[in-house]
C-alpha cells in the first residue's frame, strides 16, 4: 500500500514527460468500446423509468472513464478500464431491470384485461339469464 | 521545482487514495455481500432457466476477486471485482423476474382465450337455448292451431249431422215447410174431448220437439190451438187456448224456457175442412207448433 503512491511519485515525471507518446493499453480500449456498445444499446431501448437513474449513473461513469483517459497516464487507464467495466454492467443492469419492469407491467395489463373480460362474461351471463 | 511537484503529487495521490479506502466499505464485506447475492438469485428455481449466463458470469467475476484478495492485492481492485460480481447477480434477478413475467403474460394470455372461448359458448348455448324455446312455442302454437281446426270442423260437422238428424226427426213428425216457418200438426186423438190434458199417445212428438228445439236454441215456436165449430165460440176461445197452453207446459217441463214458446187459443175461426161433416170437424180440432226459421237464417233470406 505504501509501495504504491512511492511508485506513482517516481513515475509522474516520466509519465507528464511522455504524454504524446502514451497510448491506452488494448484492454482499455476494448472495454471502452464494449461500454459505449451497451449504453447505446440501452438508449434505443427507451428505458423504463424506474431503470433511468441507474442508466445516467452508467454514463456519468462512462463520461469519467473518457476524462481519466485523456490523462494519457497509466493510473489515468487504471481508472478508466475500471469506471468502464463498472459502466458496462450498470447499463446493462439498467436494461435488465428496465425489461423486466416493462414485462411486468405487461403481464399486470393482460390480468387486468382478463379479469375485465371475466366481469363483463359474468355480467352478460347474468344479463341473458334474467328475461328468462 | 520537480520535486516540490512531485512531493505535492505524492501527497495528493495519497490523499485520494485513502479517501477511496475511507469512501468504501472493507473490500471483504463488499466480497461476502457479492457472494450472499449470487447465493440468493441462485437460490431461485428459475436461476438455470432464465439467468444462467450471468450467473456464471457472477461466479466468475466473484472468484476474480477472491483471488485478488488471495493475493493480497489493492482493496480497490478488490471491491472492483465484487462490484462486477455484485451487478452481474443484480441482472440475474431482472432476468430471472422478466421471464417469470413473461410466463405470467403467457398464462394471462391463455386465460384470456379460454375466457372468450366460453364467453362465446355460453352465448351460442343461450341463443341455441332461446331458438329451441321459441320452435318449442311455436310448435306449441301450431299444435293449438290444429286441435282448435280439429275441434271446429268436429263441430261443423256435429252440427250438419245434428242438422240432418233434425231434419230427418221433423220429417218424421210430418211437419210442413210453410211461409210461417216448419208447422207440426197435432190432431185431436192427442186430447180427450172437451179436455185440455195432453194424452200419453202425444208424448214420443213432444220429446222429439223438445230435442229439436234444444238443439235449435235460436228457434222459437208459436203454438196455437184450433177448435171445430161445435159449442160456443167463447168455449171453443178458451179450449184452444188451454189446449195450447197444455202444449207449452209439456214443452217447459221437458227444459225448454218458456219464453221461446208462445201460445194463442185460435178458437174455431181458422178451419182447415169443413165443419158441415164429421171428417172434417176432426181436421178442424187440432193444435199447431209452429217453428220459427233460425234468425240467421231469416236473416240471410
Amino acid at each position: 500500500m505504501k509501495a504504491y503512491p512511492l511508485a506513482m511519485a517516481l513515475s509522474l515525471p516520466l509519465l507528464m514527460q511522455g504524454c504524446a507518446s502514451h497510448r491506452p493499453s488494448e484492454e482499455v480500449t476494448a472495454q471502452m468500446a464494449r461500454t459505449e456498445v451497451v449504453l447505446q444499446q440501452a438508449d434505443r431501448s427507451n428505458v423504463a423509468v424506474n431503470s433511468l437513474p441507474e442508466l445516467q449513473k452508467a454514463k456519468d461513469k462512462y463520461a469519467e472513464a473518457k476524462v481519466a483517459l485523456e490523462k494519457n497516464s497509466d493510473e489515468g487507464d487504471r481508472r478508466a478500464l475500471m469506471l468502464a467495466k463498472q459502466a458496462e454492467v450498470d447499463a446493462q443492469y439498467a436494461s435488465a431491470r428496465s425489461q423486466s419492469a416493462s414485462q411486468e407491467d405487461a403481464a399486470q395489463q393482460v390480468q387486468n384485461g382478463v379479469e375485465a373480460l371475466k366481469d363483463e362474461a359474468n355480467r352478460n351471463a347474468a344479463g341473458s339469464a334474467t328475461p328468462e | 521545482m520537480n520535486t516540490s511537484k512531485s512531493r505535492l503529487a505524492v501527497a495528493s495521490a495519497v490523499a485520494i487514495v485513502m479517501a477511496a479506502c475511507a469512501s468504501q466499505p472493507q473490500p471483504i464485506n463488499e466480497v461476502e455481500e457479492a457472494r450472499a447475492a449470487l447465493q440468493d438469485v441462485e437460490s431461485s428455481p428459475d436461476a438455470g432457466k432464465y439467468a444462467a449466463a450471468e450467473i456464471s458470469a457472477a461466479h466468475e467475476a466473484l472468484r476474480n476477486a477472491e483471488q485478488l484478495a488471495d493475493k493480497h492485492k489493492s482493496q480497490k481492485d478488490i471491491a472492483q471485482a465484487a462490484y462486477v460480481a455484485r451487478r452481474h447477480a443484480d441482472i440475474a434477478v431482472e432476468q430471472i423476474a422478466k421471464g417469470q413475467a413473461e410466463e405470467k403474460t403467457a398464462a394471462a394470455e391463455a386465460e384470456r382465450a379460454r375466457v372468450i372461448l366460453q364467453a362465446r359458448e355460453q352465448e351460442a348455448a343461450a341463443a341455441r337455448s332461446q331458438a329451441e324455446a321459441a320452435e318449442q312455442r311455436a310448435d306449441a302454437l301450431r299444435r293449438q292451431a290444429e286441435t282448435a281446426q280439429a275441434q271446429a270442423q268436429a263441430t261443423a260437422e256435429n252440427a250438419q249431422r245434428e242438422a240432418a238428424e233434425l231434419a230427418a226427426q221433423l220429417r218424421d213428425l210430418q211437419a210442413k215447410q210453410t211461409d210461417r216457418g216448419l208447422v207440426l200438426t197435432l190432431g185431436d186423438v192427442l186430447f180427450d174431448t172437451g179436455k185440455a190434458t195432453l194424452k200419453p199417445g202425444a208424448a214420443s212428438t213432444i220429446d222429439r220437439l223438445a230435442a229439436f228445439l234444444e238443439k235449435s236454441p235460436d228457434r222459437s215456436v208459436a203454438i196455437e190451438g184450433h177448435t171445430d165449430s161445435v159449442g160456443s165460440e167463447a168455449y171453443n176461445l178458451q179450449l184452444s187456448q188451454n189446449r195450447a197452453n197444455a202444449v207449452k207446459a209439456a214443452l217447459v217441463a221437458k227444459g225448454i224456457p218458456g219464453d221461446r214458446v208462445t201460445t194463442v187459443g185460435k178458437g174455431e175461426d181458422e178451419p182447415v175442412a169443413s165443419n158441415g161433416e164429421a171428417a172434417g170437424r176432426q181436421q178442424n180440432r187440432r193444435v199447431e207448433i209452429i217453428v220459427s226459421n233460425p234468425a240467421s237464417v231469416a236473416q240471410r233470406q
